[in-house]
């Protein structure tokens, strides 16, 4: 995987939580009205909201120790009515 | 998912519960405060009914994975084949490295294993991990077992915080727990948003009820909320309802005391009607083992007439070959059903005291007297061979019941 490239060193992986991270809370901080009070309408775009989202599930593939398909790929095939949803 | 006593929680599904060895595990704070905010606030802007998926394609539907699908090609007789289909998820998670990290494809499959290196490469090895390691193997001797059958099946602590320290170990490791400035700031959103979350959170006041899946082997618990709203909640997501689960088990399972009282007023509390008409002891109870059904004895009805045919008796191994100590006239020591010698037996009231003992069955119709005499083949009751009189030597009876 070092040769191929298809692998990132530890202080690279360091920098992207950190930066996956620092974009939620400037995301999180731009929409603060939303936060903190439901009945108001969110100023972010589809675009951030979308980039929030997978933001956030960076940083749970990169903090949750590496459970992957207990988490992550749980929460992606969730069950709708009882039933997995077929995509 | 759940948020419960501030921590927020998931719940896997019953199979990892058991490997895992807990009904859930944490998710560090510095990433539940923003996955909070994401489920609780912004994924229902995207989410459609009844889908319960937390990461959603802009339509609503969850991002699931697509089918892989295969296609293979021929070119100039040489064998290729391309993937046209690949996961939403993994799609998404490495377009967003490649936007840090240019012309690299890091794919989730990368963070289980890259996470595992660094973690060996810097950390666990240099830790002595062998002092424990002898330990399980001698005491996976002890108990004549091997340590991976002891890991698996004697090991019953729950690792639920053990699991959560050790994320949080892994997290510090890495360096991935956000710096204190970041994370007040994000103590400071995600308590704006807790303000709000508690105060419209459902209360739950009570369990009601429980049934067990057959299926996936998980029992569910019938939860009334405040508010008046009842839901099944699996046993693996109780997170902290176990003070309500176990106030209803203790609520609808009876006591030992009474479940024993209950045993002993079987047997004590149904003298015979008439004389002629025998209610014989109904069941041999092993006091050794609570786990034990009790044996039924079936008793055919005795006449005591030449043709009567014999009693039937189910074996008990307990009880084969014994020997049963002379039967005593006189009040102290009775036998109990079981044949153990009974130096406390239960007071009774006085007008049930001549049922429950053999000892105090002396008259020629009790029906513990001739339930004896059935077992033991002893037709001649009437002549009173077996402890007849008050003064008479007693006599030393082996009782086999090997049918013969």
């Amino acid at each position: 995987m070092y040769v191929l490239g298809l692998w990132l060193n530890e202080d690279e992986l360091f920098r992207l939580n950190q930066a996956a991270y620092r974009r939620v809370i400037e995301v999180l901080e731009s929409d603060r009205e939303f936060v903190s009070d439901p009945s108001s309408s969110s100023k972010l775009s589809g675009e951030d909201k979308s980039q929030l989202m997978a933001d956030l599930l960076l940083l749970c593939f990169m903090n949750l120790g590496g459970q992957r398909r207990e988490f992550i790929m749980g929460m992606t095939k969730e069950v709708s009515l009882g039933h997995t949803i077929s995509q | 998912m759940v948020q419960t006593n501030g921590e927020l929680v998931y719940h896997p599904p019953p199979e990892k519960t058991t490997r895992q060895k807990s009904t859930h595990f944490s998710i560090p704070k510095h990433l539940a405060s923003p996955l909070n905010i994401w489920i609780e606030r912004y994924l229902p802007l995207f989410e459609k009914p009844d889908v319960l998926s937390i990461w959603v394609t802009q339509t609503g539907t969850p991002m699931g994975q697509f089918k892989t699908i295969t296609l293979y090609f021929f070119f100039d007789n040489k064998f290729s084949c391309k993937h046209t289909g690949v996961s939403r998820v993994t799609n998404l998670v490495a377009d967003t490295v490649a936007a840090m990290f240019p012309g690299r494809r890091i794919t989730p499959t990368f963070f289980r294993r890259g996470i595992v290196t660094y973690l060996v490469k810097n950390k666990l090895n240099h830790e002595d991990l062998g002092s424990f390691d002898a330990w399980v193997k001698k005491h996976a001797a002890l108990i004549n077992t091997s340590p991976a059958v002891l890991h698996a099946h004697y090991d019953r602590f729950s690792m639920a915080l053990l699991n959560s320290q050790s994320l949080q170990h892994v997290n510090d490791s890495l360096k991935f727990t956000p710096e204190p400035a970041l994370q007040k700031t994000m103590d400071e959103l995600s308590g704006l948003h807790n303000l709000v979350s508690e105060a419209n959170k459902a209360v739950a006041t009570k369990v009601l009820d429980h049934k067990y899946d057959v299926l996936s082997r998980s029992p569910s618990f019938l939860v009334l909320y405040q508010g008046g709203e009842q839901k099944w909640v699996p046993l693996n997501q109780m997170h902290g309802l176990e003070a309500l689960a176990n106030e209803y088990r203790a609520s609808t399972t009876p006591t030992p005391n009474k479940k024993k009282k209950k045993k002993k007023d079987t047997v004590a509390s149904k003298p015979p009607t008439s004389s002629n008409q025998i209610k014989p002891l109904p069941f041999l109870i092993d006091d050794d083992d609570d786990f034990a059904p009790p044996k039924l004895l079936k008793l055919v009805q005795p006449t005591f007439t030449s043709t009567e045919p014999p009693v039937t008796v189910i074996p008990n191994p307990s009880l084969r070959d014994c020997t049963i100590p002379p039967v005593s006239v006189s009040p102290q020591p009775s036998l109990n059903p079981s044949g153990h010698s009974n130096s406390n037996p239960p007071v009774l009231p006085s007008h049930q005291q001549n049922t429950n003992t053999l000892s105090s069955s002396r008259t020629p119709d009790s029906p513990m007297r001739r339930m004896f005499a059935n077992i033991f083949g002893k037709r001649k009751h009437e002549d009173g061979e077996i402890g007849e009189e008050e003064g008479q030597p007693k006599k030393k009876i082996c009782l086999s019941l090997s049918g013969k």
